[in-house]
């Protein structure tokens, strides 16, 4: 089974997590801190971390960023309350594979670890509107040459149809491509969303933090 | 006028100043002679410069 | 103009500087209303006869159009009010000059009018020149202020030295200044500490005073909302659907108020479909999920394409179970798409129930009468969804 470290603040909410993921994977280990967290991660090796965003001590970011420095190949989901754009596009960029929010279900919560921990990228629907608002704001950028900076037809279509809350399974039937297709499309869009040029995501959600 | 930059009447108004000044002191030395015919204008022509250039920026 | 009926000579307070007399002539003659002002000017050089006229006009001449009092705008650019009165005090000090060196003699006749002509042809000329939003937008900073008032400060001792000097009094007068104005530089930096301890006391009280006054807001809004929510959810706790209905309503309701989002249902299409899913949520007790992507004002076909949305939500919510049901809308400057998908039980769109096709007629028809269209897909075992595509 995948194994799991789960960090968030609120205990209760662990105690929950735990409860509700118990059979379906494997809890080793769960931390309230920053610094419980980064030593946990690094001493238990899990598959996947359960990430909470806001913490105190620099939250969720903090954590990614010192594990990133020594254990980089560990993957992370970030679970929260919060669907607010900026804390997520960073969190994101930060290096998460995936985001979910915490009214998802167990079950679900179990699907998504599994496939973060097989290397693929769990995208809420949310998650893709936000996506698909960040790249639509920086329509006609002045360096087009750049294919960072832009998604491509096919990925957009993905990332539609996740919006619209089709499962991977659904868009493959929809589009005649294969499920791989589908998941090889979202982790691209994973990367031009981590890689792409800092400028204009962050004046995105700059604006986004405006208009709101 | 932004913070940080030179604020342009300050420095009219201190050149101002300094000519007022200069003429006194010539006046002083014994150069020129100055009557208050002369020196009413001068005086008028500096609050009118100075106020012009605040107007101005 | 020659053909109409001859119009009565009226004033034009909005376009005119002072009374609107200029403006009301020009107006009425039409030609450019800065010739008359030209003309105005040249006959109070010439003599002080125009002033008078100028007072009477004002007086006796009617209104066109709301009157203003006569300074305001003047007074909002003080630096039409600089320039003029420094150009005033230039050609004073011009005529003075000349008529000290007796190269004109200057009767003290021409001399106010020709000050006076000089004052308002800078006015004119000021005033005629920046556009009024700069002015406007030149927020007068604290530093710019402090300025102003130095020179102004240095202008008066300038001109209190000068007084004095001329009537030899200077020097006694400096045996008496200098030890006051040390003593008050020596007071003053003694006094230093306690003025900069008084100021800052005030700025940390004033962030206090407000720091606890969004507190107190902070802890009404909790009490109006969140407490009752959970003390309804206690109530209730048999009842799960009715538990997880309450917890949504409030969560998104606590959502808002942290983001300040809009006032729900009011401007934009965005904010009014989201009205919409609260509602039938509320109503059906069927979880709704909202994805926007871009945003617009609500219009006529904006309301159109969000009471079929609404439609369809109730139709899913009715029909297509207990599982989530998502709403999707992507608006760009070409078109609005909104997608209404659910996990319901689906059905083969040929054969569909006369109830069912009642209410999709519907739809389709609200979106055809607005220029749109309205699509249904469906699976049997995978759902259904609605798609509503209007082109702006």
């Amino acid at each position: 089974m995948t194994s799991v470290v789960i960090v968030d603040d609120h205990s209760l909410f662990r105690a929950g997590v735990r409860a509700e993921l118990d059979g379906l994977v494997d809890v080793i280990g769960d931390a309230a801190t920053v610094e419980d967290a980064v030593a946990c991660i690094v001493a238990l090796e899990p598959d996947v971390v359960l990430l909470d965003v806001h913490m105190p001590g620099g939250g969720g970011l903090e954590v990614l960023r010192q594990v990133a420095e020594k254990r980089p190949v560990q993957r992370f989901l970030a679970l929260s309350v919060s669907d607010a754009p900026e804390d997520v596009i960073a969190l994101i960029r930060a290096g998460a594979r995936g985001y979910v929010t915490k009214t998802i279900s167990g079950e679900e919560l179990a699907d998504a670890v599994r496939r973060i921990s097989d290397g693929d990228a769990v995208f809420s629907p949310r998650l893709a509107g936000f996506v698909l608002d960040a790249f639509a704001a920086g329509a006609a950028p002045v360096e087009v040459d750049d294919e960072l900076e832009q998604l491509t037809t096919r990925e957009r279509e993905v990332l539609r149809h996740i919006a619209r809350g089709y499962l991977y399974k659904e868009i493959a039937a929809r589009l005649n491509i294969s499920t791989k297709t589908v998941e090889a499309h979202v982790s691209a869009v994973l990367r031009k969303l981590q890689l792409s040029s800092r400028h204009e995501l962050s004046r995105w959600a700059v604006q986004r933090r405006l208009v709101d | 006028m932004r913070r940080g930059r030179v604020d342009r009447t300050l420095v009219v108004a201190g050149l101002a100043t300094i000519a007022l000044g200069a003429l006194l002191l010539l006046d002083r030395l014994g150069s020129i002679d100055l009557r208050f015919d002369y020196l009413a204008p001068a005086i008028l022509a500096a609050i009118g410069i100075v106020l012009i250039s605040a107007g101005l920026s | 103009m020659s053909s109409a009926a001859p119009v009565a000579v009226r004033r034009d307070p909005q376009h005119g500087y002072l009374g609107g007399v200029c403006a009301g002539f020009a107006a009425r003659v039409g030609i450019d209303p800065l010739l008359i002002r030209i003309g105005f000017i040249a006959a109070v050089a010439l003599g002080g006869v125009a002033i008078p006229l100028y007072a009477i006009a004002w007086v006796l001449i009617p209104a066109e159009g709301p009157e203003r009092p006569a300074f305001q705008r003047l007074l909002t650019r003080q630096d039409t009010w600089l320039v003029a009165a420094g150009m005033g005090c230039l050609t004073a000090s011009g005529l003075l000059l000349l008529r000290a060196w007796d190269v004109w003699i200057v009767n003290d006749r021409f001399l106010w009018p020709a000050v006076i002509a000089a004052t308002g042809g800078a006015l004119i000329w000021r005033q005629s020149q920046t556009a009024p939003e700069r002015v406007a937008q030149r927020g007068r900073l604290p530093r710019q202020t402090v300025n102003r008032a130095t020179a102004g400060a240095a202008l008066v001792v300038g001109g209190a030295l000068i007084f004095l000097y001329v009537n030899d009094a200077l020097a006694p007068a400096r045996d008496v200044v200098l030890p006051v104005i040390v003593i008050l530089l020596a007071v003053a930096i003694i006094l230093a500490p306690w003025w900069i301890r008084l100021v800052r006391g005030l700025a940390d009280e004033r962030d206090a005073r407000i720091r606890s006054q969004e507190r107190a807001e902070v802890a009404a809004h909790l009490h109006d909302s969140v407490l009752q929510t959970l003390a309804l959810v206690q109530k209730r706790a048999d009842d799960p659907r009715e538990v997880a209905a309450l917890a949504r309503r409030q969560e998104r309701e606590l959502r808002a108020w942290l983001n300040n989002t809009r006032p729900s249902g009011e401007e934009t299409l965005g904010s009014a479909l989201e009205a919409a899913a609260a509602e039938v949520e509320g109503d059906h007790h069927v979880p709704i999920e909202v994805v926007t992507v871009g945003d617009a004002p609500l219009d006529e076909r904006g309301v159109a394409i969000v009471a079929a949305a609404r439609e369809a939500l109730v139709n899913a919510s009715k029909f297509a179970g207990p599982e989530p049901i998502s709403l999707y809308v992507e608006v760009t400057d070409e078109r609005i798409e909104v997608f209404v998908r659910d996990r319901g039980p689906g059905f083969a769109v040929d054969d569909v129930p006369s109830d069912r096709r009642g209410v999709r007629d519907s739809i389709v028809g609200r979106m055809e009468r607005h220029g749109g269209r309205a699509t249904v897909h469906s699976t049997p075992g995978y759902g259904t969804e609605v798609e509503l595509v209007i082109e702006s």
